[in-house]
């Protein structure tokens, strides 16, 4: 019961270092003229339809939307999405952490798209 | 005298009968609670089974488990969303294996060329295979 508890806990503060992060960066990038548009995540419900076991519940989605500059095309926001994807690393962190949507907006509107953590996740075996 | 002992008879009926109106109402809300409180009961329970039943490799537990205190390089990711793409273009046209007659050059470009197909949306892996190129390869890029 106890370790549960203790778990709980550093799962919560490793989500929020997990989108910290990713903001920080995002805010340095568009700052230092890198990035034309700036990026930011957050926790959103997520798509049921995506579930699996380790999801959290009414906070499974990791969703980078665009803030401000320049509006993304859809082919970006394609590519936005898949460099997420591509990196295992961080796409098992995700699963790990409870994540099972990954939705990239942009800055008007819900337009958008969203993947399913699981397919991507790599890990030698199926996750329900 | 009468009149003042029935007043007092009625006001006795009406302090009695008062408790028992409320009555229904205050076991009404019991038997709601009580109904929540099983559906909550039963729900965790049924979530509790379906989680049981799921059979982890522990394989997969333990990459899972070290994967959540595993460090990400948020700036290599945000370099990857800006810059990975033109890299990826400039790499792919000086490293292609059609560039090089010379057959030893030719697998040495086929092999970069594949790792940089491989990581094509991988900044910090581009920079370095850049690097590799340039010095393999014999090129400026």
């Amino acid at each position: 019961m106890w370790h549960r508890l203790i778990d709980w806990f550093s799962d919560v503060r490793e989500r929020y270092n997990i989108v910290r992060d990713f903001n920080r960066s995002a805010k340095n990038s568009f700052i230092s003229g890198q990035a034309p548009t700036l990026l930011e995540a957050r926790t959103t419900v997520g798509d049921f339809g995506f579930r699996h076991a380790f999801s959290k519940f009414m906070a499974g989605g990791f969703r980078i939307k665009a803030l401000s500059g320049q509006p993304l095309e859809k082919k970006e926001l394609i590519e936005i999405g898949k460099v997420v994807l591509d990196n295992e690393e961080l796409v098992r962190k995700l699963v790990a952490l409870g994540w099972d949507t990954l939705e990239v907006h942009d800055v008007k509107g819900f337009n958008g798209c969203k993947w399913a953590l699981k397919n991507y996740a790599k890990i030698g075996g199926y996750i329900q | 005298m009468t009149n003042i002992l029935l007043q007092i008879v009625a006001d006795t009926n009406h302090a009695a009968l008062k408790p028992k109106s409320s009555a229904p109402m205050q076991s009404n809300i019991w038997f709601w609670t009580t109904i929540a409180e099983l559906a909550i009961i039963i729900f965790l329970i049924v979530k509790h089974k379906r989680h049981a039943k799921i059979n982890y490799d522990s394989n997969l537990e333990n990459a899972l488990m070290n994967s959540k205190t595993a460090n990400v390089d948020m700036d290599n990711v945000m370099d990857s969303i800006n810059k990975s793409r033109d890299l990826y273009k400039q790499l792919s046209t000086k490293c292609h294996p059609d560039r090089f007659l010379d057959k030893d050059l030719n697998i040495k470009a086929n092999d970069i060329f594949q790792e940089i197909t491989k990581n094509q949306r991988n900044y910090k892996r581009l920079l370095e295979l850049k690097e590799t190129a340039q010095i393999q390869l014999n090129i400026t890029i």
